[in-house]
């Protein structure tokens, strides 16, 4: 190659190198976090990391959404204790990598306190592997029973977990004294968790599941699994999945001609589902926390003033209806920070405080923790919800 | 096991009707331009949200239906102008990678005008399902059935009978010739698209009311009734929709019969099947021009 | 060639002396992800000099992950030999789909590809005894090579660019041999290839099985820097992120591996912060939308990547100064993924297409 080719070939590949070192300033100016203080001192800081984003945006977005409102109340109340408190959130776009990248960075970063998070099961399986290693207190979103059982130090579990919602839909098949059920389920973590538990809770009162059938999010019909669990003859059908499959699914069991009981998940907690499923989900029984019908509650219910204070804050600053997801972000958010009210924003503290929260008011229940168990919720906190005239109430 | 044949096939032909329609928009574009369209799948989805918009708005159901089938023939024409049309004459690697860009494109567009959440649309005709034999058949999949076999039907006559179709076909055959007789290959390009759009549409229209239609249902819709296009050759309507009802079968058959859970699978393995057999010439194949 | 060497070692230099400059952990954090998709993208590059596009890569890269992780974690055996087998299974995956694929017309090799993704993805997701299905698989151990444990960031910075520079290296070399002007033959026109004695199948499945292993290479060192997998990551999407990646990088530019990768992460940092505070009412997936459109203008107007097309428009620009009206860059690109044929040039699809 000649002296001037040479000299090209140099200024081209320093051309592209000097394009990549901007090309990573630019990522590292951007990666800086906005800071933005609050009151005196330096502020204590909590990190979340929600599916803002991507296929689970629909629970990601109240969670998140959750955080900024609380964020609000935060600063007009002067923070926690004297000391101001920043909520940071990041979007994982409902990817387990870039949730445990961001949480890397909100711990490595922004030396976070703890951390709130993980949309989906997966995300949040890989942020507890962190979180253990980290030594960082995690409080969980997701459902999944494995993400509490067995239960790990620094990982804690603020919605139901599905074995719960399982023993919940479990209570109503022995109310109406099934025999058999068939099981419809989503194949993914969350319906895939959930055949195990009923598998579980249905054994220890005697209950068979005659026929498991599986399929996918995408799936358009479901007639093939409902003719095949129909010849099994089952006393009711359950159903793991959330709209639109749960809703075809309740649609092709009527249509097929099935009169028995359907009972579907907490998967199917908003309206999306009526209203796809039409008339098929006139009388649909599910297990669900009691955010959807606070009203009905009885007025001596420890968690009725929360649940209808959250509802009402949440749709005046958001403006669409609050849901149990973003619930599940205020209750592990606001666990937080009562710990931190008590015992100041000390990492190991925070976590020894809230593995022995009593009695803890949450939308999602009242916590009850300990050492064996880091989800502190069970059946009593969830309400059994039935479907009637295109609206929830309560299933006595 | 046998009882629940009836059921299967039922099934199978329902969701078979479905592939079929967007199979037959593949096909169109395919035959006109040469240009397998990613993208074919987001039409359906764009019919339904649309007409749902429109219903919301208070129109009524044939009308909401007609005026968000036009819509979508005016997106189809505007992908055309806009995103195929400049690239015409590339590789075709690169048309391919530019329609799976509009697809990506309308799906993340689709996201922020309707958000994550599932609309439907009415029934046609509401009432109880039909009984066959131990298997049910709803209202709703009679029309897409229906429909499935009048497009077909409609296009036939259309490419057969008439002077514009004629001049499309011509197109396909050698464009060279037919610029050479005062046939504009960039107007048939721009038809074609215009159209498909359209049969996509409808498609999305018909199953709305059966499974519901979000802002994603494009992409394993366009898979699906690529598959089904392929097995029928890619050239030829009548197979394609043959294919798409194969497919419908195939999927419903393996549900029923083998493991439930792995039917998304065992289409594709058809797929792979049939392109391995076109190669061998065991179905007429489309690449033998190619070569 | 030496310049080229230069600007490789100052490149490695530069690399090097990041650690030490970055401003916080997150950022070695995000250039260790830049790697492992700088190397995925590279095979998808080598390949593209073949004139062939993968929709699969994915499942390359997630059967590398599963693998390598699966045999160190049930079996217990060190990652130093996991990772060599997990590259032996992939090699020998990628061979038994490239015989009957590499056959088929472009458009049905990328249809074909997709496909194997596809069912791939499904066995991940259905194999719940073997893979723990859509929960992922957790404890996967780190990484131990002999005399030293990988553990922190860092360590894997090094460990992950030096191997982007082997591949980067291997890549670079042979498409600029032998290999690599039979590559563009194939790319300009089989027939002329094979016309001109070049054993095209053959270079074909050499180059398949290539870039199969460099996914496979990426989705092991992951699971084991991760050391969590579950089957989102190894979706149809990740497919077609790495193919965003290589295209935004020039498809027969070996050097676009590296700047796709990078840019389209930063894009992504970018896209992110700044989209909300613009529209912030605007939820889910709107960077879907900006992809797709950013794909399809790359696409039309340069086919040849971001780097090669922004030369060709200021060369465009320094010409047209003499002309009064400039060209559109898009108008004059050849009818090529990247490089002008040098065989024969191939025939317009809109003339090729099937018949009725």
């Amino acid at each position: 190659m000649s002296q001037r080719g040479v000299v090209t070939t140099l200024l081209s590949v320093s051309r592209r190198l000097a394009g990549i070192v901007l090309g990573v300033a630019l990522a590292a100016g951007i990666l800086v976090p906005e800071r933005t203080v609050l009151g005196q001192g330096a502020p204590i800081k909590i990190g979340t990391v929600f599916a803002v984003t991507g296929p689970a945006s629909s629970l990601g977005k109240p969670e998140k959404d959750t955080a900024t409102m609380l964020q609000a109340q935060l600063a007009a109340a002067g923070g926690v204790g004297g000391r101001p408190v920043q909520i940071i959130t990041y979007d994982s776009e409902t990817d387990p990598t870039k949730a445990l990248l961001l949480m890397k960075k909100a711990v490595t970063e922004d030396n976070v306190t703890a951390v709130v998070g993980g949309t989906t099961s997966p995300e949040s399986q890989a942020m507890a592997d962190y979180a253990m290693q980290a030594d960082i207190p995690f409080m969980s979103v997701a459902a999944s029973t494995t993400l509490s059982v067995p239960s790990r130090a620094w990982v804690f579990q603020m919605p139901q977990r599905n074995s719960i919602a399982a023993a919940k839909a479990v209570e109503y098949l022995a109310a109406i004294h099934a025999r058999t059920f068939a099981f419809l389920y989503r194949n993914d973590d969350f319906g895939q968790d959930g055949l195990v538990a009923l598998r579980t809770y249905g054994g220890q009162r005697g209950m068979a599941i005659v026929d498991a059938e599986p399929f996918a999010a995408t799936d358009t019909d479901l007639s093939a699994q409902v003719a095949r669990a129909r010849v099994k003859n089952p006393d009711a059908m359950v159903v793991w999945s959330t709209p639109p499959t749960a809703s075809i699914a309740a649609k092709d069991i009527r249509q097929l001609g099935m009169r028995v009981p359907i009972v579907e998940s907490h998967g199917i907690a908003n309206k999306a589902f009526i209203q796809l499923a039409g008339p098929a989900a006139e009388g649909v029984v599910f297990p669900s926390g009691k955010l959807l019908i606070a009203g009905q509650l009885p007025a001596d219910d420890p968690q009725k003033a929360l649940l209808l204070r959250y509802a009402k804050d949440f749709e005046a600053a958001n403006h669409y209806t609050a849901n149990t997801f973003g619930g599940h972000a205020w209750d592990g958010l606001t666990m937080l920070l009562d710990a931190i009210r008590h015992v100041g924003p000390d990492k190991a503290r925070i976590r020894d405080y809230v593995e022995h929260v009593r009695g803890f008011i949450g939308t999602g229940g009242v916590f009850t923790m300990s050492p064996q168990d880091h989800n502190g919720l069970s059946t009593r906190d969830m309400a059994l919800i039935v479907i009637r005239h295109g609206d929830w109430s309560l299933w006595k | 096991m046998l009882a629940l044949l009836p059921q299967l096939v039922l099934t199978g032909l329902t969701v078979g009707s479905i592939y079929a329609l967007v199979a037959l928009g593949f096909v169109v574009i395919y035959n006109v331009t040469g240009i397998l369209n990613f993208a074919q799948g987001e039409f359906p989805m764009l019919g339904a949200l649309l007409c749902a918009s429109l219903l919301a708005g208070g129109l009524s159901v044939p009308l909401a239906a007609v005026a968000a089938v036009a819509a979508v023939c005016v997106l189809g024409a505007l992908v055309e102008r806009l995103a195929v049309e400049p690239a015409y004459g590339s590789h075709p690697l690169t048309l391919i990678i530019i329609t799976f860009g509009v697809s990506m494109a309308f799906r993340g567009l689709a996201l922020m005008v309707w958000g994550a959440d599932p609309y439907t649309l009415p029934e046609f005709t509401p009432g109880a399902p039909l009984v066959l034999l131990s298997g049910v058949l709803t209202r709703q999949a009679v029309w897409a059935i229906g429909l499935s076999l009048a497009v077909v039907a409609a296009l036939f006559l259309f490419f057969a009978c008439t002077v514009p179709g004629a001049a499309v076909r011509a197109c396909a055959d050698n464009p060279f010739a037919s610029r050479l007789v005062g046939i504009s290959p960039r107007r048939t390009s721009l038809f074609a698209f215009t159209l498909s759009a359209g049969l996509g549409a409808v498609a999305g229209i018909v199953i709305a009311p059966i499974t519901g239609a979000t802002y994603d249902m494009g992409l394993g819709l366009g898979l699906k009734g690529f598959v089904a296009a392929v097995i029928g050759g890619l050239t030829n309507a009548p197979a394609a929709v043959v294919g798409g009802y194969l497919v419908g079968l195939i999927e419903a058959l393996a549900t029923g019969f083998l493991t439930p859970g792995y039917s998304g699978a065992i289409t594709f393995l058809v797929l792979l099947l049939v392109l391995f057999l076109q190669r061998e010439g065991l179905l007429h194949g489309a690449q033998r021009r190619r070569a | 060639m030496s310049g080229e060497r230069l600007g490789l070692a100052a490149l490695a230099v530069a690399l090097a002396a990041v650690p030490a400059l970055a401003p916080t952990a997150y950022v070695v954090t995000l250039l260790n992800v830049i790697g492992l998709y700088a190397i995925v993208t590279l095979g998808l590059i080598l390949l593209g000099c073949s004139g062939q596009v993968s929709l699969g890569q994915a499942a390359f890269y997630g059967l590398g992950a599963y693998t390598s992780a699966l045999l160190s974690r049930d079996l217990g055996w060190p990652p130093a030999a996991t990772i060599p087998l997990a590259l032996g299974l992939v090699a020998g995956t990628a061979y038994v789909v490239g015989v009957p694929t590499l056959r088929l017309a472009e458009h049905f090799f990328v249809l074909a590809t997709l496909g194997v993704g596809i069912i791939v993805n499904v066995l991940m997701v259905q194999l719940v005894p073997l893979t723990g299905g859509a929960s992922g698989l957790r404890d996967i151990p780190g990484l131990a090579l002999p005399g030293v444990r990988i553990t922190t960031d860092r360590q894997f910075y090094y460990l992950i660019w030096t191997l982007v520079f082997v591949t980067l290296i291997l890549a670079r070399n042979i498409t600029s041999h032998r290999t690599g002007r039979a590559l563009r033959a194939i790319l300009g026109s089989e027939v002329g290839a094979a016309a001109l004695g070049v054993e095209v199948s053959r270079y074909k499945m050499h180059v398949f099985v290539l870039s199969a292993v460099y996914a496979a290479l990426a989705g092991a060192l992951y699971a084991h820097y991760i050391r969590f997998i579950s089957p989102s990551p190894f979706s149809l999407y990740a497919s077609l992120f790495f193919l965003i990646m290589a295209v935004v990088g020039g498809l027969t530019n070996i050097w676009g591996g590296l700047l796709g990768a990078a840019a389209v992460t930063i894009l992504d940092q970018i896209i992110r912060a700044e989209v909300p505070r613009v529209f912030p009412r605007v939820g889910g997936e709107y960077q879907t939308a900006i992809y797709g459109i950013l794909l399809v203008l790359i696409m039309i107007f340069f086919p040849s990547g971001i780097v090669r097309g922004a030369l060709d428009l200021r060369r465009l620009l320094v010409r047209s100064a003499a002309r009064p009206a400039p060209v559109p860059a898009g108008a004059q690109d050849p009818p090529t993924l990247g490089d002008p044929p040098p065989v024969a040039p191939r025939a317009k699809p809109a003339d090729g297409g099937g018949g009725m």
